[in-house]
């Protein structure tokens, strides 16, 4: 329909106007990286070294620097798909140790998985779903204390946590409150 | 979950037993408060290592007779559990108390309605990803790692079982895990099932006393759900669609 | 404005209509981010009805899609030379409907960031599966179709990606009814008349957008069509409108004959209040027996503003169409207790309402803006006008 040398003819003006404002926004962009050269030398914030509770992790720290997205991923297959709840990979492991002291939260500007991630620059996508709280910090009840109140088997009262010896003793009801 | 931050770990071994003793007198003292508790089948809690297996197969049984009108128990207990309430059109419901009547002769029923845990599921033959499954022990699951919310499972679900998460969610229960954009439905409370547990739902009516909701393993013969299967005519909701499922009804 | 006045502004009104078409799908693109970013509570969508107005726009995109491919069929399985000069054409624009009607699909998602992944875990007996596999390969296919009949030395290939082509768009559209005929839980669909009739569907609405996007080429270019050409084309068009109408009649009468399908069609066909009204005015009347009784009109029949006005009414009907079985087949609730009356918080045994909000329609129309934009670049980069002259007398002797 139309042949290229016309077409080229036609994006003169074009051509220059497109490179004049890709010079323009590359040297902006240049000059405000300047602007905000930080004590540390760089723009992005240094991941934050918090202490975790606990006195070791489950692997070494190299380790898991570069195989817990896949020691995370296969544990999730196996926890969804199987139902294997082994301890040692389980997320809510991770993150009883490793939320911080103060916001209780692997999230956060100082969390523990959100720093590195901020710094490496990878989405983080565990936590639309996944709560960022260890399971003591929020409002929900163990799974322990129900089974305690239901579970005849003294298997089940041997296998108790410490902590849950104290808990009340009344009709755990749920029913007849309002919604 | 021994990993937890346990600050009584250094316990000497005396306050142990002591611990110990306590806990069966609890253990005791609750079963005398709590009528219903026979009504639990004991699952005996699988091992952690132990994957599910098809050797079981979970199911619930509902004696309409004793499920009352007006009454919500498992429904609060459900929303409870797994962090959700509210009944706006986009809000999600596991589990829903619903009322029928027949209009030829007025009879009416109340009941509660969740996911059937079909055999033959079809929110799995349609899910594009796999991310509808059913596990071994007949549980029928969202893998929302995998969910890419296309909301085709919602479309051809015969119980209507399925919601779907309209907007961000904050503080789940991190048994729970569910958030904005995936489909999601009841899990059977597979989180406590996993333990050795039962249902929210199925407690919560029990410990109230109405032991409406029977929840246990259909296949082991023993257990009170397979007994009362046996013995008493029950029906499945939809059975002319050959899902053979695992939430079975009585006195409809 | 006549063609030498067009002529001297042309290079601009090409870039005023890209623009607009470009702008179009940018609202749209950006309509899909919000409703990603909020949730679909944005949306008119619920947990009742799931699939809403982006749905409407995106099917009939890719039912349109795979349509459009028909006029290439007609001319390399079929052997018709006139619409050999019109195969590249109809190629270009399946390839560009079906790119607009999947945007939108997958911009619906509750999660459109997890495309790789619908991309790499597949379960091969959902039939969604299925089409994901069959839109990609069809992209594939037809882009060789394509170079087979632009590319002199390819020429002689053509027949069999021609085929090749045919089979699979046919593959591609029984699949896309299937989607809803393969669910047995509500009862508009469940049937398993709903994988041909998409099928002719898709015959009607494709013929009807290549008629608008051909005269439109031509009015650019001040080119005629040759009225031998588009009496054969507007015939055809009745022919694909009325073969739809049967299928819709079928479809209605086998459910009106089964006793439990009865307050369904009652609904759908009489006081469903906006799906009745867009059944019979919308789909009936508007989108077949006016459309209908225009091409076959003996006397204006034959000019093109009629047939331009057919083919508009047809592809309204069209929507209006998708809209009654997609979302009315949604607001008609289930049937989970037959012969009770049900009720309960998840709205059980209600009729449920759907307002679409503007982000829905926003993202819809965007769809249609990328299918424009990707025709109005490519016919102006490569020779898709179909030239009836030089094509006849030059191809004829090459191929049979």
């Amino acid at each position: 329909m139309v042949s290229l040398v016309k077409l080229r003819a036609m994006l003169r003006w074009q051509r220059r106007a497109l490179l004049v404002t890709l010079l323009a926004a590359g040297s902006i962009a240049t000059a405000s990286a300047d602007a905000h050269v930080g004590s540390s030398g760089s723009r992005v914030a240094m991941p934050v070294h918090t202490e975790a509770s606990g006195d070791k992790c489950v692997k070494d720290t190299p380790y898991m620097r570069r195989h817990h997205m896949d020691v995370l991923k296969h544990q999730r297959n196996d926890t969804m798909r199987k139902g294997i709840r082994t301890t040692e990979f389980s997320l809510q492991g991770c993150i009883d140790c490793h939320a911080d002291k103060q916001t209780n939260s692997v999230l956060g500007k100082d969390g523990f998985c959100q720093s590195c991630h901020s710094y490496a620059a990878v989405k983080l996508d565990c936590f639309e779903c996944h709560s960022s709280k260890p399971k003591a910090a929020t409002a929900f009840r163990s799974i322990d204390k129900q089974s305690m109140k239901a579970g005849a088997e003294s298997g089940l009262a041997a296998k108790m946590p410490q902590e849950m010896q104290a808990v009340s003793l009344e009709p755990n009801t749920t029913g007849g409150a309002s919604k | 979950m021994s990993h937890n931050v346990d600050k009584t770990n250094d316990d000497k071994p005396s306050d142990g037993s002591r611990r110990q003793f306590i806990g069966y007198g609890a253990a005791m003292a609750g079963l005398a408060i709590a009528p219903g508790v026979t009504l639990f089948d004991l699952a005996h809690g699988r091992a952690p290592e132990e994957a599910a297996s098809n050797k079981v197969r979970w199911g619930m049984l509902i004696d309409t007779g004793k499920c009352a009108s007006g009454c919500n128990d498992c429904v609060s207990a459900c929303g409870k559990e797994n962090g959700f309430s509210g009944s706006r059109e986009t809000d999600s419901q596991w589990i829903r108390k619903v009322e029928i009547k027949d209009l030829r002769n007025g009879q009416s029923h109340s009941l509660p309605m969740m996911c059937q845990h079909c055999e033959h599921p079809p929110c799995v033959d349609v899910c594009p990803t796999g991310a509808s499954f059913k596990r071994a022990d007949g549980i029928v699951l969202v893998d929302r790692h995998i969910c890419i919310g296309c909301r085709y499972c919602m479309m051809a679900c015969p119980y209507k079982a399925r919601s779907f998460v309209h907007e961000e969610l904050h503080d789940q229960n991190p048994d729970v895990p569910r958030g904005k954009g995936c489909v999601e439905s009841c899990t059977l409370c597979v989180h406590r099932v996993d333990k050795g547990g039962q249902p929210a739902c199925a407690e919560a009516c029990s410990e109230a006393g109405h032991n409406a909701i029977l929840f246990g393993d259909l296949n082991d013969q023993n257990s009170e759900i397979s007994k009362r299967v046996t013995k008493l005519a029950t029906t499945q909701v939809r059975a002319d669609l050959g899902l053979n499922v695992g939430i079975r009804y009585q006195g409809i | 404005m006549n063609i030498d006045a067009f002529r001297k502004i042309e290079g601009r009104a090409f870039y005023a209509l890209a623009g607009l078409l470009g702008l179009v799908a940018l609202i749209g693109l950006g309509a899909a981010h919000y409703m990603e970013t909020h949730g679909h509570v944005v949306t008119g969508m619920n947990n009742q009805i799931v699939w809403g107005l982006p749905h409407v726009f995106a099917i009939f995109m890719i039912v349109a899609a795979s349509g459009v491919l028909n006029i290439a069929s007609i001319g390399s399985v079929f052997g018709k030379p006139v619409y050999k000069a019109r195969a590249p054409l109809s190629g270009l624009l399946a390839i560009a409907l079906l790119a607009g009607g999947l945007t939108v699909l997958m911009l619906d998602l509750g999660r459109p960031d997890r495309l790789i992944v619908a991309m790499t875990h597949f379960n091969f007996k959902s039939i969604f599966a299925l089409n994901v596999i069959l839109y990609t390969g069809f992209f594939a296919i037809v882009a060789i179709y394509i170079w087979t009949m632009m590319d002199r030395k390819m020429y002689a290939y053509s027949k069999y990606a021609g085929f090749s082509a045919f089979i699979w768009r046919l593959a591609l559209t029984t699949a896309t009814g299937s989607i809803f005929g393969f669910l047995v839980a509500r009862q508009a669909y469940n049937s398993a008349i709903l994988a041909p009739m998409f099928i002719i569907m898709s015959f009607s609405f494709g013929l009807a957008v290549f008629i608008l996007v051909q005269s439109f080429m031509y009015a650019w270019n001040g080119m005629k069509l040759d009225p031998a050409i588009l009496r054969r084309m507007k015939n055809l068009l009745a022919t694909f409108a009325g073969a739809v109408l049967y299928f819709t009649i079928v479809y209605h009468l086998t459910n009106l004959y089964f006793a439990k399908q009865a307050s369904f069609e009652r609904f759908i066909l009489l006081d469903g209040g906006v799906f009745t009204n867009l059944f019979w005015v919308g789909h009936i009347l508007i989108g077949t027996l006016i459309p209908i009784g225009l091409l076959l009109h003996p006397t204006i029949g034959a000019k093109l503003k009629t047939v331009l006005l057919a083919s508009s009414l047809i592809i309204l009907g069209g929507f209006a169409q998708l809209y009654v079985l997609l979302i009315g087949g949604q607001a008609f609730p289930l049937d989970i207790f037959p012969g009770m009356q049900v009720s309960s918080s998840f709205f059980d045994g209600a009729i449920q309402h759907y307002s679409p909000t503007l982000p829905e329609f926003l993202l819809g129309l965007g769809g249609l803006g990328i299918a424009l934009l990707i025709t109005t670049i490519a016919v102006r980069v490569l020779n898709f006008l179909p030239r009836d002259d030089a094509h006849h007398s030059s191809k004829v002797a090459a191929t049979d």
